[in-house]
Formats: structure tokens, C-alpha cells, sequence
């Protein structure tokens, strides 16, 4: 088995995280920016984490042949002061032609309010004057369905973005199917309690179709499993999908949607 | 595509044990004093899904948990999202 994992938060995990990764057949791993489970008090915070995020962590991966790639940003769980929010912005162009980074993200909303639905705008608007791809957070829980509407408002009223250069992510039931229908890619995440386990997620591939859609454990300091890919792999394989559908969620289509940026190679 | 096992083979039983986990849940939150949670409200409402002919009972359940209104909050208070929505008046 060979597979992508496009979304995990490796600096919150151990070597060991790393090896059980390497040995169930991952080719390579992207991390977006996101909330280090504090709030940073100031800009400078961010900057050690972009560092963090463009130099140190893909060497600590390079140890075990795994090739790995970030995406920048201020997440929307910190996106509520908006002076910050900008300082943070304002250091991005000078992190992003490092080689590791694909785009911006992961942006998006996390309680739907006017601060982080300003900032989320700020950051659309980043990432289409620097011609980036865009990978979106959505709310958790009760949140996510109004969430997911505000984000997709303000990306279709934005000129510049290409729907085929932006994924939303941790889609479920009640949001998949609003984000494909508008040309966006749709990320699951396989996660414990909140968003998607693995058997919800071979329903979503059966009922919503295979296309521009990929599967993430999006594993962090939390509850979490790095290997949430590969054994929703086995769970296709018990449902009856064949090796070649099971590669092109795993690894075609996620390989397909990143390749976009020239900068992802493997 | 015809699944290895059937669907029932390899989904009824921890599905079973998920069933009678709700049910001692709901036990308990009685036992304890806890059924006027605005969560546990939204949960004993949600459970009528389960029974309908919906082919889509796994939405239905979302979106009976999802915030109905469309206008960005002026501010969360820094509170985390509870998973249940329930009207302004309803949140003690
Ligand atoms: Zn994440």
C-alpha cells in the first residue's frame, strides 16, 4: 500500500509517529499551520513555528525518508485580534518560497464570528495576490454547516479563486456535497469524537462519488491516529473496493490536487 | 462491488454495543439529574431520526445539531462549540 497523508501535525508527534508512518506505506506528508492548542502572545510566536514548520520539522522527517510539506497561516482559533492577525500575515512572504511550502492554510472559521471571517478574507485574498493554494479548516460541531456556507460565500465572491486550487476540509454528511457541487476539492478527516471515523467516511466516497475528494487523520496533540489513512484503506478493502480505487483516494487523488503545486514532488 | 463480508457481518455487532452504549447513556443522564442539558435535549430530539425511512439519517442527525442561523457572532466569549445548538434563551 502506498498513500499521502495531506493533512497531519507532525510537530505534535514522536519519531515513532514518523517510523509507524513509513512502514504503512506513507509517501509523503503535508502539515498546515494551526492552533498549538495555546494561544501565541505575539507575532514572534508564529515566526519560531514557521521556522518550525519550513526547516526543522522536514528534516526531522527527512530522517526517515518521508518527504514533508507545510502550509502557512494564522488559524482561525487565533484569528480573533485582528492586529495580530495581520502582523502574522505581514512575515508570511518571507517564509513562503521555501521548498516545503504548497500554499495557505489551514485558514477558515472555528465559532463563525466577524474577526475570524474578517481575517479568513484577508488570508483568501494573501493567498490569490500570491498566487497560493488554499486549504480551509471548517468549524467543528454544531458550527460547521453555517461555517462552511459563510467560507464559501466569501470564496465566491472573491474574483481570483480557482475553486480547483482550494480544499475544504473535514467535510461531513451535512457539508460535503455544497462544497463538490461548487467545484471544490473536499478533505475527510478521521478523527475520534468530533468529525469522521473511518466507516463514515467509505459511506461519504460511496454516496458523494470519488472525485476531487481525500482522506487525512489530521493528527495533532489530541486524541488522534496517525494511521487513521491506511486503516480506512482496509476498511474499503472489507467493503469490496479493489486496490486500484483504494490507490487513487489514498494516493492519486491527493497527489493529484498537491501537484498543482510545482514545488510537490515525489 | 460486493462488499467482503457482508455489511451486517462486519458492522452488526460493535454497532449493537453503540446501541446499548446510548441507552445506558440515557440511563444515566436521568439517574444523574442531567436531562434538562440543552445537549441532552437536542440528543433525545435527534434519536427520532434513527427510526425514520431517511436514507440520509446520519445528515438528518447533523443537521438537527447544526446552528440554523446564517450571519457571522459578534464574539464566542472564547467558548468552545458544545455540539448541540440551541436558541440564545435556552444557554443558561
Ligand atoms: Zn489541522
Amino acid at each position: 500500500m502506498r498513500y499521502i497523508e495531506p493533512h497531519a501535525h507532525m510537530v505534535s508527534r514522536t519519531t515513532d509517529d514518523y517510523q509507524a508512518m513509513i512502514t504503512a506505506g506513507c509517501a509523503a506528508v503535508c502539515e498546515p499551520s494551526f492552533w498549538a492548542g495555546f494561544d501565541r502572545t505575539s507575532v514572534q510566536g508564529f515566526y519560531d513555528y514557521f521556522l518550525q514548520l519550513t526547516q526543522y520539522e522536514p528534516n526531522r522527517a527527512k530522517k526517515f525518508q518521508l518527504p514533508h510539506y507545510s502550509w502557512l497561516c494564522i488559524n482561525a482559533k487565533e484569528a480573533e485580534d485582528i492586529k495580530l492577525a495581520e502582523e502574522v500575515i505581514s512575515i508570511i512572504p518571507e517564509f513562503i518560497e521555501a521548498d516545503n511550502v504548497l500554499g495557505i492554510g489551514e485558514i477558515g472559521l472555528n465559532r463563525n464570528t466577524k474577526n475570524e471571517l474578517t481575517v479568513f478574507e484577508m488570508q483568501v485574498d494573501f493567498a490569490c495576490k500570491h498566487n497560493q493554494m488554499i486549504l480551509i479548516h471548517t468549524p467543528h460541531l454544531e458550527d460547521k454547516k453555517k461555517g462552511t456556507k459563510l467560507i464559501l460565500d466569501v470564496l465566491e465572491n472573491h474574483s481570483q479563486v480557482d475553486p480547483s486550487k482550494v480544499i475544504i476540509d473535514h467535510v461531513e454528511e451535512h457539508t460535503i456535497q455544497m462544497v463538490k457541487d461548487l467545484g471544490y476539492w473536499a478533505g475527510v478527516t478521521l478523527y475520534p469524537d468530533s468529525k469522521c471515523s473511518k466507516a463514515r467516511a467509505v459511506d461519504l466516497l460511496e454516496v458523494n462519488g470519488l472525485d476531487n475528494i481525500w482522506l487525512n487523520c489530521a493528527c495533532d496533540w489530541g486524541v488522534s491516529d496517525p494511521l487513521a489513512v491506511p486503516k480506512t484503506a482496509i476498511e474499503m478493502k472489507h467493503r469490496g473496493h479493489n486496490d486500484e480505487t483504494i490507490d487513487r483516494i489514498i494516493f492519486q487523488n491527493p497527489n493529484q490536487f498537491l501537484s498543482q503545486n510545482p514545488k510537490f514532488k515525489l | 462491488m460486493k462488499a467482503e463480508f457482508p455489511i451486517t457481518e462486519h458492522g452488526f455487532m460493535p454497532n449493537r454495543y453503540n446501541l446499548v452504549e446510548i441507552a445506558a447513556y440515557l440511563d444515566r443522564i436521568q439517574r444523574h439529574g442531567e436531562l434538562e442539558d440543552p445537549r441532552n435535549v437536542a440528543f433525545l430530539k435527534a434519536l427520532n431520526h434513527l427510526s425514520s425511512m431517511s436514507t440520509e439519517k446520519a445528515k438528518d442527525i447533523l443537521d438537527h445539531f447544526s446552528d440554523p442561523s446564517t450571519d457571522p457572532i459578534l464574539s464566542s466569549d472564547n467558548k468552545p462549540a458544545s455540539g448541540a445548538w440551541s436558541k440564545p434563551e435556552q444557554i443558561q
